[in-house]
């Protein structure tokens, strides 16, 4: 098993260099932020000054070759807009995004599950029909207008949260609940076609025949055997929203680390995209290795060696 | 059965607590303001370069010597009581005495001189000193406790407008390194910083001026418009900046107001068909610029004939938009091809949508009016940094006929802030280079009173009427939302400076 980890932390290393090589030049090929940060009219000299400060005026692959090497003793340089150090502004944005996520995807998978698996019990009885429906329905949603109409409905006209900001647990209601919704629709349809699979094997008829509770047969027998795909969508899920919940977090005002992101690209704070892009894919590749040990704890067959 | 009412109690409880509408404004003397963007850095120098930080800092935390006043656009004590210009280069102030910055230390002569010093710092890439000084030097002396003297490398008539624009910090202000808590002697205090959330100012008791209503002040963001409505709707804030025109639609807290943004589209006149004035003027003359308000733009815009506001200095009334008159535009059009003119060849028209609302719809709407009089554009939308690099010098020689949309304003109030950088041969973002206008702009930027106006309405005339290098299009508007237990009057400032102190309670 540590051996297993080890080759994928190596691979993901690779990948993370790669990334690494094309976050740096692709950002850089968007643009000088000279413009961005000095008033239009501002003389050639005042812009060569403001290159000069910041490195621009270096061929890239100085650039490049001066990044590489602060990196190595995990400087990742400083803001262009905030002046402070980029990877404490990403440390500082994370665990939001990190709450955010876990939260949206405890709910969204613990919802999925139970109700597709209900909806399986009987496929295309009165029940499948509508958590299809509402399922379908969630997954089809646009975040974007859903967490508009979220702030309508119970912000604005009933009252009830806070239309955005942070705060106590009320702030937390809106933004966990739209982020919560398509997850939650899309799992809903996994878990159902994975348990009408699994519902209707030989393991499943044998422990009915021998008088197995149907609640038993449902949560723990079928529902164990259906886990690796609802693993499989949960994870990929999961790693986008690690990846920041950005359409959330920018209408909710969230301090993570999606709106971090955009801003940074916004402003091309090159710092802030790199050590956001770092640190976000060190996450997914962290939670890719979990993934794939949680198959082999599920599944006995799967073995890592 | 005690069990289940003592948990449906307690849960009662905790969602009655969860659910109740958070942040409801009381009857206290604090406001909440709902900006569109962050306020991510807050250093003075930078206050009227960067809307925001000047929104939030200019007259609450960070004052400055003088202030302009919103009508007229001329300057009115404020830390200074009295200025007066010695001889070309040099002009004395005279300060208000008995002011204090909020760190205790007195706001003297030495205190003015450091933070004039300040402001040319290489370290500190200060954007106002780059737009208000350009290439001008300065020296600052202390007289006497109450007295500068401010020697300048070449005449500066324009010294009182500039001094309305640059802030006064306290002398413990880093002199290298951008400010993140700073210290002025506004009426109020720099309390508290988040940049990924809000910003907190409390009123200073020690202000020298007239007490404000308002105790405490919290400054959020959302980028989104409706949200920001929203929020004070609900009462979780009391001013609402920017927001959206569809959104704007209770009379009672919805204010539009003239910002001081004017859109144009400029022509860059190396290349034919637009080196030919007759195919400018038929561009001009084939827009219907009253189609676009209400529909396009807001009701409240109104159609531009220069490229300012009515009160800044040099703003020629004489002159009135292009009148829209097809038949005259297609005889312009087919004149200038006799002359043998390429009028259909394809021009570009570039624009950046971060620039207003609705831009694409406005440019394809131009476009199709040129099209009725034969003139071919072509629109490409590009980023902010693309805009940027199309619209200043240097241009790039290998692009065909080329047009651009940009928005310009002028807080500062006096033309010589639009005219030398749009209008001379040695502007950063002109097209113009006519040894004629640059002489008479020349002259009018050294001149004062009256004829300093007459001179800049008179290029304005030769500009808009000999020149036309631009489809001047409309002075824009700008929508803020103000909660019930508030007053605040907005105007064509409002963007870059909101004064706590202009807000009141009902």
């Amino acid at each position: 098993m540590s051996g297993y980890v080890t080759t994928r932390m190596l691979h993901s290393a690779i990948s993370m260099m790669g990334l690494i090589v094309l976050v740096f030049f692709l950002a850089r090929l968007t643009g000088n932020p000279t413009d961005l940060y000095l008033p239009i009219d501002a003389p050639a000299e005042v812009r060569a000054a403001f290159a000069k400060a910041n490195g621009f005026d270096q061929p890239l692959l100085a650039q490049f070759q001066t990044f590489l090497g602060n990196l190595v003793q995990f400087d990742f340089g400083n803001s262009l807009r905030l002046e402070r150090p980029a990877v404490d502004l990403v440390l500082q944005a994370f665990p939001t995004s990190l709450i955010l996520a876990g939260t949206a995807m405890t709910i969204a998978l613990v919802v999925a599950v139970v109700a597709g698996s209900l909806a399986a019990r009987n496929p295309n009885g009165v029940l499948d029909r509508f958590v299809n429906m509402i399922a379908l329905a969630g997954a089809s949603l646009p975040n974007f207008w859903l967490a508009l109409v979220s702030v309508l409905v119970f912000a604005v006209g009933l009252r009830w949260l806070p239309t955005s900001g942070t705060g106590g647990l009320s702030y937390w209601i809106l933004p966990v609940m739209v982020l919560t919704v398509r997850p939650c629709g899309l799992l809903a349809q996994v878990v159902r076609g994975a348990m009408i699979s699994a519902l209707s094997s030989a393991y499943v008829k044998t422990a009915r025949a021998k008088g197995v509770k149907k609640r038993v047969i449902v949560f723990v027998h079928a529902l164990r055997n259906a886990m690796l795909p609802i693993i499989t969508v949960a994870g990929d899920q999961a790693s986008g929203m690690i990846n920041g919940a950005v359409v959330v977090e920018m209408i909710f005002g969230f301090p993570g680390i999606g709106r971090l992101m955009m801003e940074s690209i916004q402003y091309r704070d090159f710092a802030v995209i790199q050590a956001g892009v770092i640190v976000t894919a060190a996450a997914i590749f962290l939670l890719n290795i979990v993934i794939d040990l949680a198959y082999a704890l599920l599944d006995p067959r799967i073995k890592h060696a | 059965m005690n069990r289940t009412m003592t948990l449906s109690a307690g849960a009662a409880f905790v969602l009655g607590a969860l659910l109740s509408p958070a942040q409801a404004q009381d009857a206290s003397k604090d406001v909440r303001i709902v900006m569109a963007s962050a306020v991510d850095v807050v250093e003075p120098c930078h206050m009227n370069s960067t809307g925001y930080i000047g929104l939030v800092l200019k007259g609450n935390v960070v004052e400055t010597l003088l202030k302009l006043d919103p009508k007229t656009s001329q300057p009115l004590p404020n830390l200074a009581t009295e200025w007066t210009q010695v001889d070309p280069t040099t002009w004395r102030i005279k300060l208000r005495d008995g002011v204090k910055f909020h760190d205790g230390t007195p706001f003297d002569a030495d205190a003015v001189v450091t933070a004039l010093n300040r402001q040319f710092v290489p370290e500190l890439a200060c954007r106002d000193m780059i737009r208000s000084f350009g290439s001008v030097k300065i020296q600052p002396k202390a007289l006497d406790k109450t007295t500068v003297e401010i020697v300048t490398s070449e005449p500066m008539p324009l010294m009182p407008l500039t001094l309305a624009q640059t802030g006064m910090t306290a002398p413990s202000t880093p002199m290298k390194e951008a400010s993140r808590q700073p210290i002025g002697t506004g009426p109020y205090v720099f309390t508290s910083w988040n940049p990924a959330q809000n910003l907190v100012f409390t009123r200073f008791d020690g202000y020298w001026g007239e007490k404000p209503q308002v105790a405490k002040a919290t400054y959020v963001w959302r980028s989104e418009p409706a949200l920001r409505a929203s929020m004070v709707e609900v009462g979780e804030a009391d001013l609402a900046l920017q927001i959206a025109p569809q959104d704007a639609v209770n009379k009672e807290t919805d204010i539009g107001y003239l910002n001081a943004d004017t859109s144009r589209v400029r022509f860059f006149m190396d290349k034919p068909p637009l080196n030919d004035v007759r195919v400018r003027e038929a561009m001009n003359l084939a827009v219907d610029r009253s189609a676009f308000i209400g529909t396009i733009v807001s009701p409240l815009s109104v159609p531009a004939s220069q490229f300012m506001l009515s009160n800044v200095n040099g703003y020629d009334p004489s002159l009135k938009p292009w009148p829209y008159d097809v038949a005259k535009a297609k005889a312009l059009i087919k004149e200038a091809k006799a002359a043998g003119v390429p009028v259909d060849k394809e021009i570009t028209l570039y624009g950046s949508e971060f620039m207003q609302a609705n831009l694409s719809e406005m440019l394809e709407t131009l476009a199709q009016y040129w099209a009725e009089i034969g003139v071919n554009v072509k629109i490409a939308m590009v980023d902010k940094i693309q805009h940027s690099s199309i619209r200043r010098k240097p241009y790039p020689t290998d692009r065909g006929p080329t047009m651009v949309h940009e928005l310009h304003d002028n807080v500062a109030g006096d033309a010589f802030y639009t005219m030398i950088v749009y209008y001379t041969s040695n502007g950063g973002l002109t097209n113009i280079y006519d040894p004629n206008l640059d002489k008479l702009l020349q002259d009018a930027s050294v001149s004062t009173g009256e004829r300093r106006r007459d001179l800049f309405q008179q290029a304005n005339r030769t500009i808009q009427r000999e020149v036309v290098p631009d489809v001047m299009l409309f002075h824009m508007v700008s929508y803020i939302r103000v909660g019930k237990r508030v007053s605040y009057q907005p105007d064509f400032t409002t963007q870059g400076k909101l004064e706590l102190s202009a807000i009141t309670f009902k």
